[in-house]
């Protein structure tokens, strides 16, 4: 009961920073009810539909568990989140194997199994995704995040690369992605090659500034305007 | 800040929705990274032949009256596509009032020439060198007919035509020809310079220091660069299958009464002499002249002083380092892909 209050209120909070919420895409449109017999696509959008409710409802789990303070109500929303994202991980499994072409569907296996801590599994559904819909953004950018996970600094840099040609929003969010990770392995006792970690951290610098010079450069960026 | 948030949102709804844009019929672009998908107007669709066809015609000197210039005379592909001469001199020898410009990346232009704002199109642009005769530039005009025929009568050129348009009853006519070559200058696109590779290949080796410190003046308030020379083609506002980002971007950068159409700055090391009318031989002076501007911009306030210029003036560092910025825009694989064309 208490929690609900705290994410309730976290929600509210997070509303305003959407950065911070799966970007998977949104629920699809689903055919009129009296149209004819439903077919494994239609039902695979239903299960997607059903998958991406409850993904919502984790991350909220998940967000509010960052900002909680007390360690029990922590753990019972780490708890909740886990929870969610196992069920819908079994939503977007039902939703592949009724279409296999759903790209939306496997990226969403791809992030669920990642918030699960099942790395392999993700770039697996990740792989899937991309192989169906070559340079999908949302794919590109939580692969990245996997790579992180699984200390592939290379290919996550490549991920950060190939997002920044199309998408300097999601390359935004990787970028921080990988900042963090410097700082977790900078905290932590037994972290990466110190040496790497470094080169990492001025890899990052350059790459923020280039992306706060060239902002101009993008459509968005010349919309926005700089006078 | 709301303006901000609406950004970041923006960018992630339509970040998917842009990438999956199909690409027009089955024509493929190779594009640099980090350009769009070019507009292409709907009754001039890209294709292969079309582009083969048209490359061969902008070097094509039986399209001039004298038998003796092409496009290339005014527009060298070593040169960017520029001609090296303040004013650019027509097939008669006639001086036209401007200098030629560069053809780089041309499929992204609103509007055509230096000053004017009608003009909007590769293919509408093109009557002008074919047809004007004062001051002549190829001096076509009443001889389409005659030229049509010419080429016709050569089995390659009506094979060529044919092939480029296949549904037309008759394939070699005046307008397939300015369509062949608008096509063909559509694909003059320039991305893969030094810049390039360090923004996005992520190659921080490929830009000396000097540039690099160059590439921070020039993104600056100070010197105000990228508030004219914006977008990916360092040339303002653009068009692209998405639509137009706004106006074409004309301003005064105090070298005419009139506003001037900011020009591109990609390849600019190749195109010297600079402005509409060649005034300044070099980089190097064309930064002495910014810098001139900048040491005056307190006075200059309140007249038709551009407020984007730059607000001080340059040290002769920034300048050094800009001219290297600048250098690092030539794309050498852009201007060797056409090494050799045209020569018989
Ligand atoms: C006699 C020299 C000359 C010839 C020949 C010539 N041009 Fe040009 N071109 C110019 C000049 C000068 C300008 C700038 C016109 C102006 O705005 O005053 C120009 C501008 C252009 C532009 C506008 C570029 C931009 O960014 O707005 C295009 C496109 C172009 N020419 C294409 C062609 C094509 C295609 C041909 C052959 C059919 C051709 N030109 C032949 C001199 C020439
Ligand atoms: C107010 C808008 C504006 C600003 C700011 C501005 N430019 Fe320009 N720039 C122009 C225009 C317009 C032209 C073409 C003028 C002409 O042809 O007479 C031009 C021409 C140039 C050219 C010559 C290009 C050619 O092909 O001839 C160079 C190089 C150049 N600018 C570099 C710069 C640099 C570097 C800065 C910053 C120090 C800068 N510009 C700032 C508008 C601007």
């Amino acid at each position: 009961m208490h929690i609900r209050v705290e994410v309730l209120s976290a929600c509210m909070l997070l509303s305003a920073v959407p950065a911070a919420w799966a970007n998977g895409g949104g629920a699809m449109e689903m055919p009129q009810a009296n149209s004819r017999e439903e077919s494994p696509q239609d039902k695979a959008k239903e299960r997607y539909n059903d998958g991406v409710r409850e993904v919502r409802k984790a991350d909220r789990f998940q967000d509010s568990a960052a900002q909680l303070v007390d360690p029990a109500k922590k753990e019972r929303a780490l708890h909740e989140a886990r929870t969610r994202y196992s069920s819908s991980l079994a939503k977007f499994q039902e939703a592949v194997q009724l279409d296999a072409n759903m790209h939306e569907a496997w990226n969403y296996v791809g992030y669920t199994s990642r918030k699960l801590g099942n790395y392999e599994a993700a770039l697996a559904a990740y792989e899937r995704a991309l192989a169906l819909k070559p340079g999908y953004p949302e794919a590109l950018e939580y692969r990245g995040e996997a790579f992180l996970a699984l200390n592939r600094i290379p290919d996550a840099q490549q991920a950060y690369l190939d997002l920044f040609a199309t998408n300097r929003g999601l390359a935004d969010k990787l970028l921080a992605a990988i900042k963090s990770w410097v700082a977790t392995q900078r905290a932590a006792a037994s972290g990466a090659d110190p040496a790497t970690v470094e080169e990492l951290d001025k890899w990052v610098q350059e790459r923020a500034q280039i992306a706060s010079q060239t902002a101009a450069l993008t459509r968005e960026g010349s919309a926005a305007g700089w006078h | 800040m709301a303006k901000v948030a609406c950004l970041a949102w923006c960018a992630l709804a339509l970040g998917g929705a842009l990438a999956q844009e199909p690409q027009h019929a089955d024509y493929v672009w190779r594009l640099p990274r980090g350009f769009p998908t070019p507009a292409v107007p709907a009754d001039n669709p890209m294709s292969e032949a079309k582009v083969a066809l048209g490359r061969r015609l902008f070097f094509e000197r039986r399209l001039s009256v004298t038998g003796r210039s092409s496009c290339a005379s005014c527009h060298d592909p070593a040169r960017s596509f520029s001609d090296g001469r303040a004013v650019a001199v027509g097939a008669t020898g006639a001086a036209l009032p401007h200098s030629a410009m560069a053809l780089v990346n041309v499929a992204y232009n609103i509007s055509f020439g230096w000053t004017r704002l009608d003009v909007r199109s590769l293919e509408a642009q093109m009557l002008e060198p074919l047809l004007n005769d004062h001051p002549v530039e190829l001096g076509l005009a009443g001889r389409q007919q005659s030229v049509c025929a010419q080429l016709a009568a050569d089995p390659t050129y009506s094979e060529n035509f044919a092939a480029a348009f296949p549904h037309a009853g008759v394939a070699v006519t005046f307008e397939h020809l300015v369509k062949a070559i608008a096509a063909f200058e559509r694909t003059l696109i320039s991305g893969r310079s030094a810049f390039d590779r360090y923004v996005f290949d992520g190659d921080h080796a490929a830009l000396p220091e000097a540039a690099k410190r160059g590439m921070a003046v020039f993104f600056s308030r100070e010197a105000g660069c990228a508030g004219c020379h914006s977008g990916f083609n360092f040339a303002g506002n653009w068009r692209d299958a998405q639509g137009e980002t706004g106006k074409p971007s004309f301003a005064s950068n105090g070298t005419s009464e009139r506003a001037i159409r900011v020009p591109t700055l990609r390849n600019v090391a190749l195109t010297a002499p600079y402005m509409h009318d060649g005034r300044f031989p070099t980089l190097e002076a064309v930064l002495d002249y910014y810098s001139s501007l900048g040491e005056h911009a307190q006075s200059r306030r309140g007249s038709r002083y551009d407020p984007r210029l730059p607000r001080a003036a340059l040290s002769a560092r920034q300048r050094t380092d800009l001219v290297a910025f600048l250098r690092s825009l030539t794309d050498e694989a852009f201007v060797s892909r056409f090494a050799g064309a045209g020569s018989p």
